[in-house]
């Protein structure tokens, strides 16, 4: 069923990519005030760009402070989560022809210039609510 | 309300699933998914693909490459809203994932900035 949606909505020209950005540390603690205004500033700039060309859907940054539900031997937990190394800092949704321009996308944002960051780029699959 | 991400990792569990098992899968999903709706507790709900690339930069080198497909892939995600981090970690809870064997649920509050959220 996901296969046979996905190519049809392949022949369409437009497909959906999720960004995940993945930094270490966060820019909500280890950057000083200053730096952390700028952060932001180049941010906006950034997401204001993408929403004029019509490629974003959605831009979320995400608090410190998460919990994480795990199952284990059929029990489900929940607890802290440990983001002392590498944590997700936030996600753009965001559509692009393909993948290489998806990966263009993400090589523009600024974050890079703030803190060590991996940015995920996932295709999504077309189906789900929106 | 606030916002939340769910951030969902099932190690693949779909992958491995025969024809019957993932028509179960996508009902139960579908099922959550609708009464999440009727509540009003749903924005979003996006499955992911399983391949994708890493765009990685440290001192200002930025590289691109393929994901190591590891347990730590996210299938998915859900935007919800809910009173509080309680309701959303009930809500992450319910989700069917946790009938399929092993998983894994990420609860994070979305942060509210004025031009970044959008």
């Amino acid at each position: 069923m996901y296969r046979e949606i996905f190519i049809t909505y392949k022949n369409k020209i437009m497909r959906d990519f999720l960004l995940l950005i993945r930094t270490e540390g966060s820019v909500w603690t280890d950057l000083s005030a200053e730096n952390l205004q700028k952060h932001i500033q180049n941010g906006t700039a950034y997401i204001s760009n993408l929403i004029k060309e019509g490629k974003l859907k959605s831009a979320q940054p995400l608090e410190k402070g998460s919990r994480i539900v795990t199952e284990t031997g059929g029990v489900l937990k929940d607890g802290p989560f440990n983001e002392s190394k590498e944590v997700i800092a936030g996600y753009f949704h965001i559509v692009a022809n393909d993948i290489d321009e998806a990966v263009e996308i993400a090589k523009a944002n600024p974050i890079f210039k703030d803190i060590p960051t991996r940015i995920e780029v996932h295709p999504m699959m077309p189906v789900g609510g929106n | 309300m606030k916002e939340f991400v769910l951030f969902i990792r099932d190690g693949g569990n779909i992958d491995n699933m025969s024809p019957e098992e993932l028509q179960k899968h996508i009902k139960k999903f579908g099922s959550y998914i609708d009464n999440l709706m009727k509540e009003g507790k749903l924005k979003s709900a996006q499955p992911l693909e399983i391949n994708g690339r890493i765009v990685s930069g440290k001192n200002g080198v930025i590289k691109d490459g393929p994901f190591n497909e590891s347990k730590e892939v996210i299938g998915g995600y859900f935007h919800v809203v809910a009173e509080d981090l309680d309701e959303a970690v009930e809500i992450a809870k319910a989700n069917p994932l946790f009938q399929n064997g092993e998983g894994e649920v990420e609860v994070r509050p979305i942060k509210k900035l004025e031009g970044i959220n959008y």
